[in-house]
């Protein structure tokens, strides 16, 4: 017992000690909490960050460069950059983007290199070994050499870094961005090596995905007839890119006698593609414009974040002109235009993604067998950092395919499979990977060429370079030239290679060679005068080669062609006006046979009422429409009481057919045993499964938003949550009333859609509109942050300007210059 | 307890002293710094409540009068966005939040500085 009068001696002690312990705990984070001390504190906390977000003084100094660079800001907080040579201009691109984006592109970077844990601790340490482990930093490194190989592209990825790493160097402590504050740590150097870490994320988000192992299963379950039945190479309603196709030669590929066929057993994860989402371009020649001039249009449609994914910048110097959007932490404009040309992209989806079987010699796993020898594997170790916690060392085996993602079962199934973009759901337990983007692949001096391209051939030489994610690139130029490529250079297979798990053994299974660019599907100046995308089979049956069995439906690629058909005398609004088009194909199709169906039954009059509404429903997804959200709901219902069965739950058994092959049945095949329910001991119809897809979507829809039909309104049941990009709740936008959805040009979705809309018409000056649900700014207290969101609800966009000097931007202008100047 | 030297020591200036230090210490140093001010205020009190009252008003206004500085001079649209993240959905019960940490942490300091004083001197 301590004596009475030393514990009154020593009172005090009780307050400090309460007081070190919580100045200690406002001083860290725990969780997702941010050290509250640290972060309220208004002298370095997120106050401090009041006014970042102002622009420079008039004029400042760099070490780094050479000569002097006009930056001026115009109302949009757009920067256009007019330098004297490309290192400088690269320099001051650098600098802008982390001026405005740092903690976005360090993030990033850092998210694809799986250094989470070292941000938020073991939580994402599953996170962190997935995205190791599929061999991103093995192929960035690839093609950091290829880079390395090229001094013009290496140059250009030093000046953005070192323009990057100039602003951090000049950056205080109270000025990192906000979510360094709440998320408690500090921007990294940039480097080249990043760049490539960062166009592989890219690769991996378009490409990464792969239906060998659930169209395994499928066959394995109900036999090869069915998966060509239910999910057909070249599906019921088609409607290709390219409508005149190149001479290509049919390949040389040797096929085998007997595809392989594996197991897939039940602990293995399927993953399967929404092929609801995708991306619009297009085209027309001067002959449809009410000037003369070519049009394009370009809508690239990705999950949305704030800050968005899209940068706009103007970029000058005497080797370019060149405006557009660019991706923080590339160098260059994605897509965009120049004072000649312009060009904008759309997701090829091509198939460059093969899972093999793999044998190995024991349980050691150090040879395995292929061709008939054993083979040697290697092993790579991974050293992940957590906060608060021990290194985590993580050995990963590697084959001549690839590496071996998950070497045990169930490593994953932590991990929530509810997110349909998680990529952890791409995984295939025990096999190897072989995706295109571990090659050293130069997409970066691709895009780097194209934006000072003057001619379609010299454009046409860059994008050669452009292998891995595969894109399908629109054309135009001020000669009047359109052009359209489903450009990359994927695996040249014989017919359904890679369709399925291929065998790690047999030498036929593996990639030899890629298919040369001028034997890719493409078109120029086609007799349709309009050239499109929408990422649908770029080809139909005539085109010899097979390049994946993988693309999305031509709903949208049927209703824009549709409307550029019709498409004359247009102005640059015209052509960008169908980006915002709701019309759906599918539903035009679909609800008169559906409600042929439901009528041969005795109907109530609520279900009449309803009915007799739908018949003259305009088939636009409209945000005010309420026929949009029962349409959707009802024909999903019937996809699931179709289907269900048969192949299980949605994305968890197998993959489910696409709507087309829906359509196939209602219109060509309504006596399909599909619509049996094989669980029960009647026969089910079509006219069945209608009406109880019809009673169940208005149960649903009454329970969820009322008995009223006229409030199920479209933006109210489905609308679009913009989220920040690390989700902090209250630095996003939500439920923003959009109208659009699946099968339409005007594909936003709950959190998914238009990522950048943009037209440049190519006159003399080229004229440009654009907008992206965002705002150039990535502080959350800028009114620049969010302020493009309104108007790309509204289908409005911004007039960029685009002049071939400094003096004709308005706006304000900064200097940079050399240390001795 | 020999406390009548401190009597006459007005804690209106106890508490200003304080709030011109932290004013200019708390630029340039960690945030908890204040303690220490108001460990210096509390020593200065008259008993426990004034120590408690004097160590955290004096590290408090200097966070009030920031806060306000802040919301008045653009600020505001962040409070906000903070608010909504910190799930309080208000600007004002932020600055609420945000201000009692000072509080707290400077009345626990006043309250040592008094009570190390008078705790000490008992022993001479």
């Amino acid at each position: 017992m301590i004596p009475n009068k030393i514990f009154s001696r020593f009172k005090w002690v009780i307050p400090v000690f309460i007081t070190v312990l919580l100045v200690y705990a406002l001083n860290n984070k725990f969780g997702n909490t941010p050290p509250l001390g640290k972060f309220l504190d208004p002298f370095h906390g997120y106050l401090a960050l009041t006014g970042s977000d102002e622009l420079p003084e008039n004029e400042l100094h760099f070490e780094n460069l050479t000569d002097e660079v006009t930056v001026i800001w115009d109302d949009h907080r757009i920067p256009h950059i007019f330098a004297e040579n490309d290192h400088d201009l690269f320099f001051t691109q650098g600098y802008i983007m982390a001026m405005d984006r740092l903690w976005q592109l360090d993030f990033q970077v850092r998210a694809t290199a799986g250094r989470m844990s070292e941000i938020i601790g073991e939580k994402a340490l599953v996170y962190d070994r997935f995205q190791r482990r599929i061999g991103l930093k093995h192929g960035a490194e690839k093609s950091l050499i290829a880079a390395e190989n090229d001094p013009g592209t290496i140059a250009v990825l030093q000046a953005y870094s070192d323009g990057i790493n100039a602003y951090i160097d000049q950056l205080p402590l109270d000025e990192y961005p906000m979510e360094y504050k709440i998320l408690d740590y500090a921007p990294e150097y940039f480097s080249p090596f990043k760049v490539a870490l960062l166009l592989k994320n890219m690769a991996w988000t378009l490409t990464g995905r792969s239906s060998d192992l659930p169209l395994t299963r499928t066959w394995n379950q109900f036999g090869r007839e069915a998966v060509d039945e239910l999910f057909p190479v070249m599906p019921y309603f088609l409607d290709p890119i390219i409508s005149e196709l190149p001479n290509v030669p049919a390949p040389k590929v040797q096929a085998p006698a007997n595809i392989y066929q594996a197991t897939a057993g039940e602990a293995d994860l399927p993953f399967k593609p929404d092929k609801r989402n995708g991306s619009n371009n297009w085209a027309v020649s001067g002959k449809r414009t009410a000037s003369g001039n070519p049009i394009i249009a370009n809508d690239p449609h990705l999950t949305l974040t704030i800050p968005a994914i899209w940068y706009i910048m103007h970029l000058s110097s005497p080797e370019r002109n060149v405006m557009g959007v660019t991706i923080p932490g590339a160098p260059g404009i994605i897509s965009g235009f120049n004072d000649q040309i312009a060009w904008g992209v759309t997701n090829g989806n091509d198939d460059v993604m093969d899972w093999y079987d793999i044998q190995f010699k024991d349980n050691h796993k150090n040879e395995y067998l292929f061709d008939g020898e054993w083979k040697k594997t290697t092993r790579k170790i991974e050293e992940i950092r957590i906060r608060n916690g021990p290194t985590f060392q993580d050995t990963i085996i590697f084959t001549h395919h690839g590496p071996v993602v998950w070497d045990k079962i169930n490593q994953v199934k932590d991990f929530s499979i509810g997110n349909m973009r998680n990529p952890t759901m791409q995984i295939s337990t025990g096999r190897a990977l072989r995706w295109r983007g571990h090659d050293g692949t130069e997409e970066i001096r691709s895009l780097l060429g194209m934006g000072k391209a003057k001619t379609y051939q010299e454009w046409v030489k860059s994008l050669d370079y452009f292998s891995c994610p595969g894109q399908n690139f629109v054309f135009v130029d001020t000669t009047g030239n359109i052009a359209m490529w489903h450009a990359g250079h994927p695996p040249m297979r014989w017919p359904e290679q890679g369709r399925f798990i291929s065998d790690g053994t047999d030498p036929i299974y593996d990639w030899k060679e890629f298919v040369p660019l001028e034997h890719m599907p493409h078109e120029l100046n086609p007799q349709r005068d309009f050239v499109s995308s929408a990422n649908q089979n770029p080809y139909d049956s005539t085109y010899p080669l097979y390049l994946s069995d993988n693309y999305w439906m031509s709903w949208r690629g049927s209703r824009i062609n549709e409307l550029l058909k019709k498409t004359n005398d247009a102005t640059i609004q015209d052509v960008a006006l169908i980006q915002m088009d709701n019309e759906s194909p599918m539903a035009k199709r679909a609800l008169p046979v559906m409600i042929r169906e439901l009528m041969m039954s005795e109907l109530n009059p609520g279900m009449k009422e309803i009915l007799d509404l739908l018949s003259q429903w305009d088939f636009n997804l409209d945000g005010n429409s309420w026929e949009a959200s029962f349409f959707t709901l009802w024909f999903s219902k019937l996809e699931e009481y179709t289907w269900a069965d048969e192949l299980g739950e949605k994305s968890v058994d197998h993959n489910w057919p696409n709507s087309t092959e829906m359509m196939e049945i209602l219109e060509m095949d309504i006596n399909s045993h599909w619509l049996d329910n094989i669980h029960t001991a009647e026969r089910e119809t079509l006219e069945m499964l209608v009406i109880k897809a019809f009673n169940s979507a208005q149960a649903d829809l009454s329970k969820k938003m009322g008995s009223d039909h006229t409030g199920w309104k479209w933006h109210d049941y489905r609308g679009t949550n913009i989220h920040h990009l690390a989700k902090i709740p209250g630095f996003g936008a939500e439920h923003l009333k959009t109208s659009g959805g699946r099968g339409v040009p005007n594909a936003t979705r709950e959190t998914f859609g238009p990522s950048w809309r943009y037209a440049a018409e190519m006159g003399n000056p080229v004229t440009a509109i654009g907008i992206y649900p965002g705002g150039q700014s990535g502080y959350p207290g800028s009114r620049h942050y969010d302020d493009f969101i309104s108007k790309w609800v509204q289908g409005e966009y911004l007039s960029l300007q685009f002049e071939n000097t400094a003096d004709e931007i308005e706006g304000y202008s900064v200097q940079f210059k050399g240390l001795n100047r | 307890m020999n406390d009548e030297k401190y009597q006459s020591v007005n804690p209106f200036m106890v508490i200003l002293l304080a709030v011109i230090v932290n004013m200019v210490i708390l630029p340039f140093t960690s945030w908890w710094l204040f303690v220490f001010p108001s460990f210096a205020s509390g020593w200065l009190s008259i008993n426990r409540k004034s120590a408690t009252m004097n160590g955290g008003t004096g590290a408090m206004i200097p966070w009030i009068i920031l806060n306000m500085y802040y919301y008045f001079s653009g600020g505001s649209l962040i409070m906000e966005r903070v608010s909504h993240m910190m799930n309080l959905h208000s600007t004002g019960i932020l600055l609420s939040v945000s201000i009692l940490i000072p509080l707290i942490l400077g009345g626990l300091s006043g309250l040592s500085g008094y009570l190390y004083r008078t705790n000490m001197s008992i022993q001479k």
